[in-house]
């Protein structure tokens, strides 16, 4: 049966009218050390889930900050087995869900079958597939049901309705929305279509909508509440810092709930 | 348990000998019926006589959806063949009791040499015993209805399915109705055709949902579970942002509308023969022939505009961009070869020109960065990662995902994301058809082998893609021993394809390194991946070393200074001297000029 975390974790912020936050960090970055003390302060700010990047070595969706990330993680020796460690730790010391962000060959390295059943084992709860569209993704949404993991897909701002179908024949748990057109990364500005795009979506599908891409301020997280999302993921303007200041930007982060 | 349904291929047909003529009143809407139930392929009948189908019916079809598309009619040349993809369809339907096994296995390695999928009709005994003889790439169709009497007898197909090597791909074909008789199937079969209950039905956009959710498919590999027009055997598709399906999907219809088009290929054609200087020469190059005992000949792409094979490519698709209306014309460079070749195109369509390149290769490749900006074009320094052209792939690839409105990436090499080792293969195909045809008049007869270096495996497509029909000609492609993706490397998933790669057990992707920067690459293309599996081509490796040496013995014998990539090829056959017959023919596709390599050779002397 596939992980029921999803399902009440964004019953609970619908019945809070809170948008929910969720902090992404890359896994091993910069050593595994550190990568748990910034987990730990995401989860004593109060994320309601965590998107957790296994790094890879050419990471095509990914802006200068993240693949540096990546790169000085696997600098450090980190591996796709390490990384299943790391989450097997994570989940020790929280219950929110787990999204687990990768590229297609450390799955297919590791061997398809196998990696949905580690990291089921290791208390994950999805997988996004950053270059996995749907067109490839059979195999690996064939494993990943078989282990009870979601398989979280991509919308844009391009995405019509004969697209959505066929995104929504694998998508489950929640729709990672991008918020502009592009790699990962800061942005000063939010791009002003998405309150458009998150419209459309909340029209033409049931499932929970997460922001991602450049979300970079407190500003970007209201507007996007405003819109009608139901979870932010700020990536980027957190892999930046190092632990240390983290506690303090995620306060700035914190938004209040609908009125 | 697995999970996965079988496939639907949903029909089209206006009239059968057992049912009478269906009512189409609206074809789109039946399309897009078809489309929202999940079909996996669409299959139209062209038979007019007892089906009242037609090329045209097809043609209709293809501009309709962008599936894939089964043309079922009764075939037997090759010319019907040729015909059968130029009208669009991606498979075909060959029908096993219609032919003897030889002219069965003839049909189906042409249409499959030619980038069709096949569809092999099985009826009886005799039929099946062809089974281990066909190629794993073909589908097999089980038809349980008799084309003579017309009767059903779904028995008779199911005593067969257990028999059939697990790895197959299987389609049931005609006789179902209803989930229930499906259901019979469920993990014996892969697809199941149904046409005349859908065309009768109501609402064929449920019943086709339905329909699929009865049966569960047989279990295949990773490979056979593949069936898309985007893979080679196993190997390629599109592994990309979500981002970049559109935009890629745009240039593959663009592709598909213009590749056929007379006014596009004139204007193409006269380009090559007038900037580009096409035909070039094949070569016999008689001082090394005496000294080698065989019949040395060179394929003189070194004497295309741009000194290398790169302008076929670039001028394909730079007119390929100019008809979709894009203003900036983008792409990677290793040595600078592609980027010069993407900037000169770039001049001479008036189009704004952005080359991707890694900053160790700016410092190594100094003249070609010379070259690209003289012609106006701006050359980005990729900083990331090994900042080589692995890296320089990525940046081109994030820039895409953000620019793709205005922008047209021309990939340099056959390999990236569906629909690039198509298209880049389509336009370097120019040299083999050249090739052939120059051997033929020159010597009366095929080659006996030919060689091309390989990199990401343009020029070597390039040059193949003509003689693998032919049996007896072997296929020899090399790579740099730094960078020998098929020779030493594993599957991987690199640059939005599957194909054979240099990558560690985690999976990072390791760095090539050869003295040549055009085949200093951890990936290659992914056709080449399956042409080594199902060992139609021969792929091995030359050194630093023999490859230098074999560009000063081109120099100094035949007074032609190859680059160093196509020395690889050379240092491959320079090493057959003495073993081959007199008689024997051997083409080299000298991919390039070595001019831009004198500096790096000069550090070697
Ligand atoms: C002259 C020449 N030959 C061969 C290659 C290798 O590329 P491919 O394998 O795509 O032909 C290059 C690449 O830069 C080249 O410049």
């Amino acid at each position: 049966m596939l992980s029921t975390r999803y399902t009440s974790t964004f019953k609970k912020l619908k019945k809070q009218k809170r948008l929910g936050f969720c902090p992404f960090a890359i896994l091993g970055d910069s050593t595994e050390e550190e990568c748990i003390k910034r987990v730990t302060a995401y989860i004593n700010a109060g994320a309601d889930m965590l998107e957790l990047g296994i790094p890879f070595s050419d990471p095509i969706a990914d802006g200068p900050i993240v693949a540096q990330a990546s790169q000085r993680a696997l600098d450090a020796g980190i591996t796709t087995k390490k990384c299943i460690t790391l989450i097997k730790k994570i989940r020790t010391a929280t219950t929110v869900p787990i999204g687990i962000l990768c590229y297609a060959n450390s799955v297919h390295a590791y061997g398809i079958e196998s990696f949905y059943k580690d990291i089921a084992k290791a208390g994950a709860d999805s997988v996004l597939i950053a270059d996995c569209p749907p067109e490839e993704l059979a195999p690996f949404y064939n494993s990943a049901h078989k282990n009870g993991i979601h398989c979280i897909c991509i919308v844009t701002q391009d995405t019509d309705r004969k697209r959505l179908k066929i995104i929504e024949k694998f998508a489950t748990g929640f729709l990672y929305v991008v918020s502009t057109l592009g790699v990962t990364g800061t942005r000063t500005a939010l791009n002003p279509k998405i309150a458009d795009t998150i419209k459309f979506l909340k029209k033409s599908t049931t499932l929970p909508l997460s922001i991602g891409f450049g979300l970079s301020s407190k500003e970007h997280l209201c507007a996007i509440q405003k819109a009608g999302a139901d979870c932010g993921i700020v990536g980027s303007y957190l892999v930046k810092r190092g632990s240390a200041e983290l506690p303090a930007i995620l306060d700035k982060l914190d938004i209040k709930p609908l009125d | 348990m697995n999970t996965t349904y079988i496939d639907i291929i949903a029909e089209v047909k206006l009239k059968s000998p057992s049912h009478g003529s269906f009512k189409i009143p609206n074809l789109k809407k039946l399309i897009i019926s078809y489309e929202d139930g999940g079909a996996n392929m669409i299959s139209v009948i062209t038979d007019k006589e007892r089906f009242g189908g037609s090329l045209d019916l097809l043609k209709k079809v293809r501009e309709l959806t962008s599936l894939p598309i089964l043309r079922k009619d009764f075939l037997s040349t090759k010319k019907d063949m040729d015909e059968t993809l130029e009208a669009g369809a991606t498979c075909v339907l060959v029908i096993a009791r219609d032919h003897t096994h030889n002219k069965t296995l003839e049909l189906t390695k042409y249409a499959l040499s030619i980038g069709l999928e096949v569809l092999v009709e099985l009826h009886n005994k005799k039929d099946f015993s062809l089974i281990n003889k066909l190629p794993k790439e073909a589908k097999i169709g089980i038809n349980n209805r008799d084309l003579v009497t017309l009767k059903t007898d779904s028995n008779f197909a199911i005593s067969f399915l257990d028999k059939i090597p697990d790895d197959r791909y299987i389609v049931a074909e005609s006789g179902f109705s209803k989930p229930e008789e499906l259901a019979t199937y469920s993990k014996k079969i892969n697809a199941a055709l149904i046409g005349s209950s859908l065309l009768t039905s109501s609402n064929p956009a449920k019943l086709l949902s339905q329909l699929k959710k009865t049966a569960l498919a047989k279990e295949l590999t990773f490979a056979r579970n593949q069936q898309r027009i985007s893979y080679f055997g196993e190997y390629g598709g599109q592994f990309i942002p979500e981002l970049l399906i559109k935009p890629l999907q745009e240039v593959e219809f663009a592709f598909n509308k213009f590749k056929n088009d007379k006014a596009f290929i004139n204007k193409l054609n006269v380009l090559l023969d007038t900037y580009a200087g096409r035909p070039t020469p094949l070569y016999k190059a008689e001082n090394l022939s005496r000294e080698l005992k065989f019949n040395l000949y060179l394929k003189r792409e070194d004497l295309l505009h741009g000194g290398a094979h790169k302008t076929n490519n670039t001028l394909g698709q730079g007119l390929l961009a100019d008809a979709m209306g894009k203003k900036e014309l983008i792409a990677e460079t290793g040595a600078g070869q592609h980027g010069v070749a993407v900037a000169m195109i770039g001049a001479l369509l008036k189009k704004k020109v952005k080359i991707f390149m890694g900053a160790r290769d700016i410092e190594r490749q100094h003249l070609n960065v010379q070259r690209m900006k003289l012609y106006g074009a701006e050359v980005v320094s990729v900083t990331s990662g090994s900042k080589t052209l692995k890296d320089a792939i990525n940046e081109a690839l994030r820039y895409y995902s953000a620019n793709s409105k205005n922008t047209f990436y021309i990939f340099g090499t056959a390999a990236g994301p569906h629909p690039f080792p198509t298209i880049v293969r389509h336009f370097q195909s120019i040299i083999g058809t050249e090739s052939r045809e120059q051997i033929l008049n020159e010597t009366k007869q095929l080659p006996t082998i030919v060689c091309a270096c390989v990199g990401g495996g343009s020029n070597a497509i390039g040059i193949f893609s003509a003689f693998i029909n032919d049996e007896t000609v072997k296929l020899i492609g090399v790579e740099a021993a730094g960078g020998a993706s098929l020779t030493n490397g594993t599957p991987a998933i690199l640059h939005g394809s599957r194909s054979y790669c240099l990558q560690d057990s985690n999976g990072s992707i390791s760095e090539s390194q050869s003295i040549s920067a055009g085949l200093d690459y951890p990936g290659v293309g992914p056709e080449h991946s399956k042409l080594k599996d199902i060992k139609r081509v021969i792929y091995t490796t030359a050194t630093d070393a023999q490859a230098l040496y074999a560009f000063k013995k081109l120099s100094k014998d035949e007074g032609i200074i190859p680059a160093l990539e196509s020395s690889h090829a050379l240092a491959y056959v320079l090493s057959l001297k003495g073993k081959l017959p007199r008689t024997a023919t051997v083409i080299v596709n000298l991919s390039g000029r070595g001019d831009k390599d004198l500096t790096t050779v000069e550090k070697y002397i």
